[in-house]
């Protein structure tokens, strides 16, 4: 049988092949749309090629606050045929205190109700009724103009788009109040990209960790690097060319060994302010990260790049969303 | 609704639901909750609500889904490779077993709330004891409940604990804690303080069946200072009973007292055990086995007991009898049994004469059987039946008796009792009656026996009458049900978790079996009528010395030679006598005679002990000293040859 054979051949000794291992749910998009490119450029070591460097984990992680947001969205009215989604989003900062026993607590929490609906099909008027004030009802609609279709899947996902800014916002809003403290509140971890905010990109306790890879930096011999480090190495921080306006700082970082598994595994992508500083404190922010790995975040099945801190803040924000 | 900071949150899934009887809650790791625990539940919307609870069981879980988990994040490594910055959340979670609902109806389930630890105030609704527990009432403080750093007093009802509403404790435990024994001693002694004048007397009839266990309740025991604090938070006096008696029978010698309390420094309030015919033939079935008493004999014992002990017996007999002792019924016999083979009869008023042989037989082997105990004669030295006396323990040490005089001392002492209290001529309103290894004496399986139908007609019928039956044993699933279904309020100390598997411990939850299996010394798990679920409790160590401490304290005089043990009795009635003066009186005298007049002298209890003991001696005659007169004495001369 084929599927036999094939897996013989990923245990032949000094192949060319390595076993897959069970790649996560959603590792690879199905969509070609949802991925990119962009170009990037390496800023470390006089530029250049991307080199892998290894890390030693730290004995003891910096970080004392971890981020994370949350979205739930449901349609819960028709107005005719044109759907009145409600959106509940929330971001939370949970600290942790070393007084508790590494036991986490919450510091910052945001949590923000709405209806989404395109004003021109649906006056706002007609949803008086449930007390829903201006702030909580948001227009979908693209612009004056634009003719609005009569069509729910698309007026959805509308809606749907306007509910992801609608989170980020609340996000931003939790980041910047936080970087607003003074340094000794110590060093953020933000589940996901800086750039939701530029105060939150320009923090210099702030540091970003994206999990999924829908964008390509690099290719060739720069793509191998990165997809063959081992665990516990980085490559060297590159400057992304997506990010104009608020400029951050970025490198990859192997959290687990990829061993018997696919190319992406415990692969995350680190951002932090595009300063001096980053370049130097790379090695050490990415030690902590790699402290950060234990406990494992199990049962999630992203665990592999999950750091614990932010399953709780998941967690946390699950255990108080609505069940729509 | 509570001034206290809640401990915990009542939590209801759809998986772990809240009932009218059941909630669940969830505490911080560095709560004091525990299983036992009782707690509040308040809430105010949509409207005022308190359940009072019992904590029953207890989880705690983390966010993993299986230990696979904990094992890969581990590597496999139980020490760990590093230490993991964050922990992980632990829940406490807790199911507690509802107590009471205030207001009582409607009832519906618990709600999600605040939960509270318990006050004093709390305690007491909570428990029901509002009811009673408060000036003028019927509280007996039984121990403290502890929780939280506080401590609150528990009381049992004194009219579901001595009657008339419910009555009846038992207790259960494994042996060698003296747990039992101490609970049982010390809520005696709350009784006795906290019993209200207006609910009368009230004494207590002890069975000492192990050791030297009951035998120094009148000695002062050596407490600490924790214990003092929980007398005095009780409201108990830290002191030994004020007035105890002690009761033991003879040794078979039939003059040294078959008890370790034969120190002489304590023997002031020690009296012998001895019944006579007339007290024991009513319990003769107590002694005779089935194959002695068929329905022919047990037909001539009931003639022997109605028609002959006690009355002018001359009916068809050679003289006229009164029997009152073994050996006037001996007489008795041999006088029935000579007429009948004078007349050639086979019979004698429809009793065949080989019935009348072999009743004469077992019932004159009694005093054999019970030596010690029974005396052939006239000898009676019993318990103050009509005059015991309020606040009293009446101990009767049958530890190193046979089991049949046992069993006869049980079924004489406690049917005395409930005959008198039936016609309100005990002395006392209430007798307690303390039995412990009642595995052995009213056990659910084998023959019926008179002492197990004795203890299940007190156990029914006691309360109403005044008699209340505290009783102990190791294995409550081996006591026959009745007994321990009438006992209203239940204590159970550690116990084996063998027992703990047994039927009758169902209703509790694992993890009170697991606590009960674990209970220190001084720890019970108590049921009351009151409390809808069994309550957790400390009790302080009895005041009393115990029997090992006071075995070493007061060692036990050795056996004595006869002369010496009758000289030391009579010197317990008057210490002025000496024991030579004793001893020249009864050299060379016989022993029954000497002891009859003993027990006289000890029943009499007269002014002048040693002159009435003398009368009640045979005089003496006497005797003339004949000179050796060897002179006088004819020599007989003997010849060489006697035939010649």
């Amino acid at each position: 049988m084929l599927l036999t054979r094939v897996r013989r051949l990923a245990r032949e000794p000094n192949g060319a092949f390595s076993p897959a291992g069970s790649e996560p749910d959603g590792a690879f998009p199905t969509d070609p749309e949802a991925l990119g490119e962009a170009e990037a450029e390496v800023v470390e070591h006089g530029g250049g090629a991307l080199r892998r460097i290894a890390v030693g984990r730290a004995a003891r992680s910096g970080f004392t606050a971890f981020l994370d947001g949350i979205q739930r969205t449901g349609v819960l009215l028709y107005h005719g045929p044109v759907p009145i989604v409600y959106a509940y989003v929330a971001a939370v900062i949970r600290g942790r205190d070393d007084g508790l026993g590494g036991r986490l607590r919450t510091l910052v929490r945001e949590e923000r109700e709405a209806l989404f609906f395109p004003f021109r099909l649906v006056p706002p008027s007609a949803l008086a009724g449930c007390g829903a004030t201006a702030e909580q009802m948001v227009d979908t609609s693209l612009a004056e103009a634009a003719p609005v279709p009569i069509f729910p899947p698309l007026l959805y996902a509308w809606a749907a788009q306007r509910v992801a800014t609608f989170r980020e916002e609340v996000e931003a809003w939790a980041a910047e109040r936080w970087c607003r403290q003074d340094a000794a509140a110590g060093h953020l971890l933000v589940d996901g990209s800086l750039t939701l905010s530029g105060e939150l990109a320009a923090c210099e306790r702030a540091v970003g960790v994206i999990k999924s890879h829908h964008t390509r930096f690099f290719d060739g011999d720069d793509a191998r690097t990165l997809l063959s480090l081992e665990e516990g190495e980085r490559t060297s921080v590159f400057r992304p060319g997506t990010q104009q306006f608020t400029p951050v700082y970025s490198w990859y970082l192997r959290l687990r060994s990829p061993a018997g598994r696919g190319a992406l595994w415990g692969l995350v992508r680190v951002e932090a302010p595009a300063t001096p500083a980053t370049l130097r404190r790379a090695d050490e922010i990415s030690g902590w990260l790699l402290a950060e790995t234990a406990p494992v975040a199990l049962p999630d099945p992203r665990w592999d790049r999950m750091l614990y801190p932010i399953r709780d803040c998941e967690e946390y924000l699950r255990s108080r969303a609505p069940r729509l | 609704m509570s001034s206290t900071n809640p401990i915990g949150r009542v939590v209801g899934t759809e998986r772990k639901p809240n009932t009218p009887h059941e909630f669940h809650f969830w505490t911080g790791g560095d709560s004091s909750v525990g299983i036992g625990t009782l707690v509040k539940v308040c809430v105010e919307e949509p409207r005022p609500v308190t359940v009072y609870g019992i904590v029953v069981d207890g989880a705690s879980y983390t966010d993993l889904e299986t230990p696979l988990h904990d094992y890969i994040g581990l590597d496999g490594d139980p020490a760990g490779g590093f230490a993991a910055p964050t922990a992980r959340p632990e829940i406490r979670l807790y199911t507690a077993a509802v107590l009471r609902h205030e207001p009582a109806e409607p009832l519906q389930p618990v709600p999600a709330g605040p939960v509270h630890l318990l006050s004093d105030g709390d305690v007491a609704v909570a428990l029901r004891m509002d009811a009673y527990a408060r000036p003028g009432g019927t509280a007996i403080p039984v121990g403290l409940y502890a929780a939280g750093g506080q401590e609150s007093p528990i009381y049992l009802d004194a009219d579901f604990l001595l009657g008339p509403e419910a009555a009846h404790l038992n207790i259960t435990g494994v042996s060698g804690l003296a747990t039992k024994t101490s609970a049982v001693l010390f809520l005696l002694a709350s009784i006795f303080e906290h019993l209200p004048a207006e609910k009368g007397s009230v004494a207590a009839l002890c069975f000492n069946v192990k050791g030297p266990d009951l035998l120094f309740l009148d000695q002062p025991a050596e407490l600490s200072e924790a214990d003092r604090a929980m007398y005095a938070r009780l409201g108990v006096p830290a002191a030994p009973f004020r007035s105890v008696r002690y009761y033991a029978p003879y040794k078979p010698d039939g003059y040294n007292l078959n008890t370790l309390r034969t120190n002489p420094a304590l023997a002031e309030n020690v009296e012998p055990l001895v019944w006579g015919l007339e007290q024991i033939l009513k319990f003769a079935e107590v002694l005779l086995t089935r194959e002695d008493v068929d329905a022919k004999a047990d037909a001539l014992i009931e003639f022997i007991r109605e028609r002959v002990v006690g009355r002018r017996w001359n009916d068809g007999t050679i003289v006229e009898h009164t029997v009152r002792t073994f050996q006037d019924l001996e007489a008795w016999f041999d006088d029935v049994l000579t007429t009948c083979e004078q007349n050639d009869w086979s019979s004698w008023k429809t009793h065949h004469v080989a019935t009348i042989r072999k009743v004469r037989n077992r019932l004159l082997n009694l005093s054999t059987r019970a030596k010690g105990l029974v005396s052939n004669d006239a000898m009676s030295s019993d318990l103050p039946w009509g005059a015991f006396e309020d606040r009293t323990v009446y101990v009767i040490d049958v530890a190193n008796v046979e089991p049949e005089a046992q069993d006869l001392i049980f079924a004489r002492a406690i049917t005395e009792a409930r005959e008198r209290l039936e016609r309100n001529d005990l002395g006392v309103d209430h007798l307690i009656v303390f039995v412990d290894e009642l595995n052995k004496y009213a056990p659910s399986d084998g023959l019926e026996t008179y002492v197990r139908k004795m203890l299940l007609d007190v156990s029914e019928r006691g309360r109403y009458l005044g008699l209340v039956l505290f009783s102990a044993q190791q294995f409550r699933s081996q006591v026959h049900k009745r007994v321990v279904g009438n006992a209203g309020t239940g204590m159970y100390g550690r116990m084996d978790m063998d027992e703990l598997a047994t039927p009758g411990y169902a209703v509790l939850s694992p993890a009170t079996k697991s606590k009960l299996a674990t209970l220190a010394k001084g720890e019970l798990m108590v049921r009351h009528p009151h409390f809808a679920q069994p309550i957790f409790l400390r009790f302080p160590r009895p005041a009393v010395l115990a029997g090992r401490d006071g075995v070493r304290r007061f060692a036990p005089a050795h056996d004595l030679p006869f002369e010496d043990a009758v000289a030391r009795q009579l010197r317990r009635l008057d210490p002025r006598i000496s024991v030579n003066e004793v001893k020249d009186l009864i050299a060379g005298r016989e022993e029954a005679e000497v002891l009859r007049a003993l027990h006289a002298t000890q029943q009499k209890r007269p002014a002048g002990v040693l002159a009435y003991f003398q009368s009640c001696l045979k005089k003496r005659v006497p005797r003339d000293v004949v000179p050796f007169m060897a002179e006088r004495m004819r020599r007989v001369e003997v010849p060489e040859d006697p035939y010649a």
